[in-house]
């Protein structure tokens, strides 16, 4: 524990630590700021879109396809989705809610509304006896996004949460931040705080860091904790801030609002507090991983440039293993990137899921563990060279 | 405790810097470690250390022999302290924080940082910033550095450079009442006379080996011991057997079996001859520094 104190006040009094630990919680506690000046589409004007979609289907579809008794079952459910469009349109655009305060009877509740059409639609694609059903589909949604709509829907009605209207809402917002914070973003901070870790004492204090009765393994361990416990109680800080700020800018939405997970064969849709935590867990230990890859890189380079070059340059590997096919859904390197296993974007690669994302980071650090392992039996000497202990 | 070293060679690639060094030190001991720049002095330490790898050796401490394991390494690193380069101190810490730094990682049960702060008169400057440091204030930090730790053994590397003579002499002192504790410190130093003040035994460097050494307390012949330039040397003349004419016009005459009157006539005559000090007693370092690096000058034939 005494060593703990002066390796923190090491790295702590350090002027580059520092000015780094305040960008990042700048960058951080000012996102939602930023983010505030987006252009996003606003789901009002999303609906809009499928009203007139909805429209111009009546226009292209031939009347004379109407007239047998499956066209006016489909000409009853169009015109029906329109008025559904209608409403839903009229709920957004009051930005209460699921409902109007006391037009309940006239406009109904968004996601009952919802969950009507997205039913409607996979009406659509079972009506194969239709004979303008291809035209049809064409202004339809995949099947695939109609059922992600449905279950989106039931999980709002489940859990009795309202549509969100605001795609800039405190709750979206940290929605984006948490996905950028879990992309190369922590890839970078996390090389840049390790790469110097042992090549400053190397370089500057040679004398008095060597000789020290604890082990090089040792001081790694604990170097690399407390660059991952400032990275993270200055990033936990600044997520916490930029959440914060952005209530003052809006209060709709929330924390429970639904946000896909890939699970596997399927998507299943969860909160976003759960989102967050499940996100920002796996983030943490990546970046455990990663600092600690980092730090030990510093005890063999003396250049810090090279150490956060190598230590970026791993975040890209997955796109390289993927390239290999399904077997890459077994290889630990595959789950550095961890947005990509939770957004199903590797799904063409079979298996890819959270549970091997996890198996994978304890292989990763069981790895690095043991590269260093031999790393730190050699001899950092003040000539900059690691040399074998011959005897 | 001892310190032994067995059958140490240390080559930097092809070159040998140190062959089959063969020494043991007892406890209660100071060792002077004398070389010219460049003769291995350094080498030495960081090879008992392991700061350098080994091509051949043994450590042993207390007769147990410490091996180039992480378990072994660790272990001989919380016996010994090694005196830490001025420039690679912390400069955003203060003197205080290096001194409570060294205590905390070797000795942590203690707390004689105070006293060692007073011992050696660094009260006033041990709180300020590293960087605000002269050379002889960083020196003296580093030693406090050392005794904070208060490992059995310590290594000390040009331990003097940068002081003044208050407190060269302050040092001495402070290094004679520490090795009390049953220390064995090794101290290398240019300031041969100094060593003379401190220092149990002393080991000369030469020819990539422990070349001469000497115990100061045992006794030795006397000398008379001056200066005097080679076409004043007839006044002395015939030279006795042993004298030892050395460079820089070092003059030593055994002195242990002649009389009285005879001593104070040889040295009246060098006194005569040489304004600088002419001094009676056995061989001290810098006579032997002299004789060994610098060769006995043929005064038979001046």
């Amino acid at each position: 524990m005494k060593l703990f104190k002066w390796d923190f006040l090491k790295i702590i009094r350090d002027w580059k630590v520092r000015i780094l630990l305040v960008a990042l919680f700048l960058f951080l506690a000012s996102y939602s700021a930023f983010y505030q000046d987006r252009d996003l589409a606003l789901p009002l004007e999303e609906l809009r879109s499928e009203y007139e979609d909805t429209q111009q289907i009546f226009n292209a579809i031939p009347e004379d396809h109407f007239e047998s008794a499956r066209g006016q079952e489909i000409y009853d459910k169009l015109a029906r989705q329109q008025s559904i469009i209608g409403m839903q349109r009229y709920i957004l655009s009051e930005q209460e809610g699921n409902t109007v305060s006391g037009l309940e009877s006239v406009v109904s509740d968004y996601v009952d509304q919802g969950l009507e059409l997205a039913e409607n639609r996979l009406f659509f694609y079972e009506a194969d006896d239709f004979e303008s059903q291809e035209l049809l589909l064409s202004f339809m949604p995949s099947r695939e996004e109609i059922e992600n709509d449905l279950k989106i829907l039931k999980y709002l009605k489940e859990n009795n949460v309202d549509i969100d209207w605001n795609p800039l809402s405190p709750s979206l917002v940290l929605f984006n931040l948490i996905n950028i914070v879990a992309g190369v973003f922590i890839f970078i901070i996390a090389a840049v705080f390790g790469a110097d870790r042992f090549s400053r004492d190397q370089e500057f204090n040679w004398s008095i860091s060597q000789g020290i009765p604890y082990s090089f393994a040792y001081q790694w361990r604990q170097r690399t904790f407390i660059s991952w416990g400032l990275i993270w109680i200055i990033t936990l800080s600044g997520i916490f801030v930029s959440y914060l700020l952005s209530t003052f800018y809006t209060d709709s939405g929330t924390l429970k609002y639904p946000v896909p997970l890939y699970a596997g064969e399927e998507t299943v849709y969860i909160s976003i507090m759960q989102y967050v935590l499940i996100t920002v867990f796996m983030t943490m230990v990546l970046s455990y991983i990663i600092v600690k890859f980092s730090t030990g890189l510093s005890f063999v380079f003396r250049n810090i440039y090279l150490t956060i070059t190598i230590a970026v340059a791993i975040f890209y590997l997955p796109y390289v293993i993927a390239l290999t096919g399904s077997a890459a859904a077994w290889n630990p390197l595959l789950y550095l990137q961890i947005i990509p296993v939770l957004e199903g974007s590797w799904e063409s690669l079979n298996n890819v899921t959270i549970t091997k994302l996890l198996i994978s980071m304890a292989v990763l650090y069981i790895i690095v563990e043991v590269v260093f392992h031999f790393v730190f039996k050699l001899i950092p000497t003040r000539t900059g060279k690691l040399e074998r202990r011959k005897n | 405790m001892s310190l032994e070293v067995k059958n140490l060679t240390i080559n930097y690639g092809t070159k040998t810097v140190l062959k089959n060094v063969n020494f043991n030190i007892p406890d209660n001991t100071i060792i002077g470690l004398v070389a010219p720049n460049g003769t291995g002095k350094t080498t030495l330490f960081n090879a008992i250390i392991r700061f350098i790898p080994i091509n051949t050796g043994e450590i042993l401490i207390d007769d147990i022999v410490y091996k180039n394991t992480t378990k072994d390494v660790k272990a001989l690193h919380s016996k010994i302290t090694f005196f830490p380069d001025q420039a690679e101190l912390y400069e955003d810490f203060s003197g205080v924080e290096h001194i409570e730094m060294y205590r905390d990682i070797w000795n942590p049960d203690s707390s004689n940082i105070e006293e060692v702060i007073e011992r050696l008169n660094m009260e006033g400057y041990v709180k300020n910033k590293v960087k605000t440091y002269s050379l002889g204030m960083r020196q003296r930090l580093c030693f406090a550095m050392m005794i904070a730790a208060d490992t059995k053994i310590m290594f000390m590397d040009e331990i003097m450079n940068g002081l003044d003579p208050v407190n060269v002499e302050l040092v001495s002192s402070v290094l004679q009442e520490i090795k009390e504790d049953g220390k064995i410190i090794i101290v290398a130093s240019h300031l041969l006379e100094n060593l003379d003040d401190y220092a149990d035994q002393i080991y000369f460097l030469n020819e990539q080996k422990i070349y001469y050494t000497y115990v100061r307390n045992e006794s030795h012949r006397e000398y008379v011991k001056g200066y005097i330039s080679e076409d004043k040397l007839k006044f002395l003349s015939p030279l006795r057997e042993g004298t030892l004419y050395l460079d820089g016009d070092r003059i030593c005459i055994p002195a242990d079996d002649l009389p009285e009157e005879e001593v104070f006539k040889m040295m009246s005559t060098l006194k005569k001859h040489s304004s600088t000090e002419v001094s009676l007693g056995a061989l001290g370092t810098h006579e032997h520094y002299l004789r060994i690096y610098k060769g006995e000058r043929k005064y038979e034939t001046v």
